[in-house]
């Protein structure tokens, strides 16, 4: 929802957009992230603002650059999805044995469904492994006020604090408070500590053990409010919720009379109360997004104290242990729930009109014909893996392609084998793989869908884009220079709108790396036609059916363009005005010559 | 912490849970964006939980709009109040959404997925989904005829929204209503989407 809707100071904010103002309001200095659903509206919001935030190259590198600004006394945070906390486990453990000077916040989005991630995993483990604090807020105005808060602790015990939330508080928007900045006016002064910052294993040694008093220290801190929360109900049945399942918990809280308890940190447990609060009680719900964290510390707390309640969840098996806990969900413990109708089939998500990777898809498939693996990577070029295109054979994780490529030619697989990237994917992890597969003498095609932005999440600027989020020119890095310097053989640039081209490019480029054991890259470089459309780059045309010459053999379709349907009339191809830009893909495949682009 | 629901509540127990669903592109985001406008314009609290996901390539779009004091930012199956579409196998895909008595309004418009037409992933025709849809207080709108009536077919998101007004299900008055529609829209456009808002009401004679 837009920030412009404004009642009173009182303004529509999506979680993220309230994430965001909270960063402002509590005077964040730097402020990093790398795009992915369901965060990338952060980073975003906060450059609006005017805001020192800018995406970088990967979560790793964010991370590092957010925990710099903190040992310089600033508030810095790192915004990242679920995924892209995994990288930053190494160095993020390391800054809870240095500790920080500044407060450092650490924004996960956790995809518990998922919407749009390859896995569904809950990021406070990762708190948990590294021993920092991590808080669960279940509104918009919730994810404000804690993001201030967050810098707070963070200063007073010195240890990064991690907030997690979900997709689904991610894109939920309610009415937020607005409150004003606080001026820090700190100057960054950076304090050498070589006993804490030189983290050897001998100095870690020393430093490991102030992380578990920060913590105690933190505890307390949390077994009051605004951490911790209740609301009176009757009976001994009693709910104990965070995040976002707590707002649907609260509904049946009050339709059932029942005692609600809402912690808001999952780590370290506030146990105090939560044993007081169970205490009384027959039966406790315990309800929670993703992993039972909270759960397992009630059912040891339960069991060290004696008492004998039954703990239903995720444990008890009330509760799947993956998915959303929605209010459906909550109902499925104290009701059966309804039988789902026969469901209709789920929307198979396409390539856009005029999409650049459907012409390189194509042209690879061609050049294949049949033969050969592809394995893809993460970005739109996804949508090449559902029918009809089916053009990858895999999707797994940032810069998995051309790794798992080189596993495949170290199996001893004689195949064709093409590793599928693009360039903001490419940057963020594609290079150390690239370099394997030059020192392994594995004979891979590395195929780069260069689209010069990172298209899949909003189009964010790439280090291939040439400008900053604000539009300022920065300098552009250039793929191939990057590939020859690597060592990577016969390094062609095709246009993916020339099918033709294409196709030859790979051909070459499969004989190429058997000649030569060394991997060939073929670079289809064309800005997204989304953007190029929106800058005026590209002029539209428009594709058009001659009715006289469709055969109505439905090739056209095989291509996966949304601008393409079918009459129901004469059950012959047409073409969407409003959708086509003009690509010409498609009348390059038409075998009767009648698709014209005018 | 959480937001204060009860300063907003100044009109007793209204709640009303809505479902506005579609394709992406079909403007599901202005129709939320118009309806929580018109609630914050009446003085009441609302939320709106969005489900986008490939908004740009042919996905399904969703959003839960919650009225009045509540809590989940979803709605649980069979509570809707209303199941408001621009597309109709997306109607019939939400209607687990709906309550009993619920009213469905859709737009009179199939947008099939590529798949269909390839015979990979059916979509259910034209007579079925109504059937579906026909179980239920239900209205079609051919809002894009209406919209080229009034020479623009981007106004349809208003001609639906003057459809579901006139079913009564939305606690707003006329003036706060409209209201949010000028001004969620671009001033040039504001009289021509007025105009498609009533001949919406128009179109559905509960």
């Amino acid at each position: 929802m837009k920030a412009e809707m404004e009642y009173e100071k009182v303004m529509l904010l999506s979680g993220n957009e309230a994430i965001a103002r909270g960063m402002y309001e509590a005077g964040v200095s730097v402020a990093t992230g790398y795009p992915g659903t369901p965060s990338s509206e952060v980073i975003q919001e906060m450059i609006k603002l005017g805001m020192n935030a800018e995406w970088s190259v990967n979560e790793k590198v964010a991370f590092e650059i957010a925990y710099a600004a903190a040992l310089s006394g600033l508030r810095a945070a790192a915004v990242m999805k679920h995924l892209g906390t995994h990288w930053i486990v190494d160095p993020l453990a390391v800054s809870a044995v240095t500790g920080v000077e500044g407060g450092l916040l650490v924004v996960s989005a956790d995809d518990p469904y998922p919407y749009s991630s390859q896995s569904s995993t809950d990021t406070r483990n990762h708190a948990r492994t590294v021993h920092i604090p991590v808080f669960e807020p279940s509104d918009p105005s919730e994810a404000k006020e804690m993001i201030k808060l967050a810098f707070e602790v963070s200063e007073l015990i010195k240890l990064p604090i991690m907030m997690r939330y979900t997709a689904r508080l991610a894109h939920g928007s309610a009415p937020v408070r607005i409150g004003n900045r606080v001026e820090l006016e700190r100057n960054a002064e950076f304090k050498k500590d070589p006993s804490r910052l030189i983290s050897t294993a001998p100095n870690a040694r020393k430093n490991i053990p102030l992380i578990f008093e920060k913590l105690e220290k933190a505890r307390k801190l949390f077994e009051g409010e605004p951490w911790i929360s209740f609301k009176e109900g009757s009976g001994d049945i009693g709910i104990i919720a965070s995040g976002v399942p707590y707002l649907a918990a609260m509904e049946i809280a009050r339709e059932m009379d029942l005692p609600l308890m809402k912690v808001s940190v999952s780590h370290p447990l506030p146990e105090k109360p939560v044993l007081e609060f169970i205490s009384g009680l027959k039966k406790v719900i315990v309800l929670e997004d993703l992993d039972p964290i909270i759960e397992d510390q009630i059912i040891i707390l339960a069991y060290n104290n004696g008492l004998k309640l039954e703990i239903v969840g995720k444990r008890s098996g009330h509760l799947k242990p993956y998915g959303e806990i929605g209010p459906d969900e909550i109902r499925g413990i104290f009701y059966r729930r309804k039988a789902v109708e026969e469901e209709i089939p789920r929307r198979v998500p396409q390539l856009c009109p005029g999409c650049p990777h459907r012409g390189s898809f194509i042209a690879i498939k061609r050049a294949l014909s049949g033969r050969g693996i592809v394995l893809g990577d993460r970005g739109c070029y996804n949508q090449g893996g559902n029918l009809p295109l089916r053009a990858i054979d895999t999707a797994i994780a940032m810069g998995s392609s051309i790794a798992m490529a080189v596993g495949l030619a170290r199996s001893g697989i004689r195949e064709p084998i093409v590793a599928v990237i693009g360039d903001s994917t490419f940057f963020h992890a594609g290079i150390p793989p690239t370099i394997e597969a030059v020192i392994s003498r594995s004979p891979i095609v590395i195929a780069i869908l260069d689209n010069s932005w990172t298209a899949m999440t909003g189009h964010q600027p790439s280090p291939s884009t040439g400008l900053d989020s604000l539009g300022r020119p920065r300098p552009q890095l250039k793929i191939e220079n990057l590939l020859e310097a690597i060592g990577v053989c016969n390094i062609k640039i095709v246009d993916p709108y020339n099918i033709r081209e294409g196709e030859n490019a790979i051909r070459e480029a499969v004989r190429k790396a058997k000649e030569s054991l060394i991997p060939s890259a073929v670079i289809f470089r064309r800005e997204c036609a989304l953007q190029a459309v929106r800058f005026g780059r590209w002029r539209r045309k428009v594709a058009r059916v001659d009715q006289e010459k469709c055969s109505a053999c439905k090739l056209c379709l095989t291509t996966g363009c949304p601008a393409i349907q079918i009459s129901q009339e004469s059950g012959k191809a047409e073409i969407d005005p409003m959708d086509c830009i003009g690509c010409s893909v498609c009348s390059q495949i038409c075998p009767n010559g009648a698709i014209e682009v005018i | 912490m959480l937001s204060d629901m009860s300063k907003w509540s100044n009109r007793g127990d209204i709640m009303v849970d809505l479902v506005v669903c579609g394709v992406g592109g079909q403007g599901i985001v202005l129709i939320s964006r118009v309806l929580a406008r018109a609630a914050l314009l009446s003085g009441l609290h609302v939320t709106v939980s969005e489900v986008r996901g490939l908004a740009q390539r042919e996905g399904s779009v969703s959003s839960h709009i919650r009225i009045g004091d509540h809590g989940s930012l979803t709605i649980a199956e069979g509570k809707a109040d209303a199941v408001v579409s621009m597309e109709l196998v997306e109607a019939a895909r939400n209607l687990r959404y709906l309550r009993e008595g619920g009213v469905v309004v859709s737009n009179d418009y199939i947008r099939y997925h590529i798949p269909h037409y390839l015979g990979i992933s059916k979509f259910p025709e034209r007579e079925d989904l109504i059937k579906m849809i026909g179980k239920h207080r239900a209205y079609l709108v051919n809002a894009r005829k209406i919209a080229e009536s009034l020479g623009n077919i981007r106004v349809v998101n208003s001609v639906m929204l003057g459809a579901v007004y006139s079913t009564g299900v939305l606690p707003f008055s006329l003036k706060e209503i409209t209201d949010a529609i000028s001004e969620s829209v671009p001033e040039k456009y504001r009289d021509v989407n007025i105009s498609a808002f009533k001949l919406g009401m128009e179109a559905v004679r509960p």
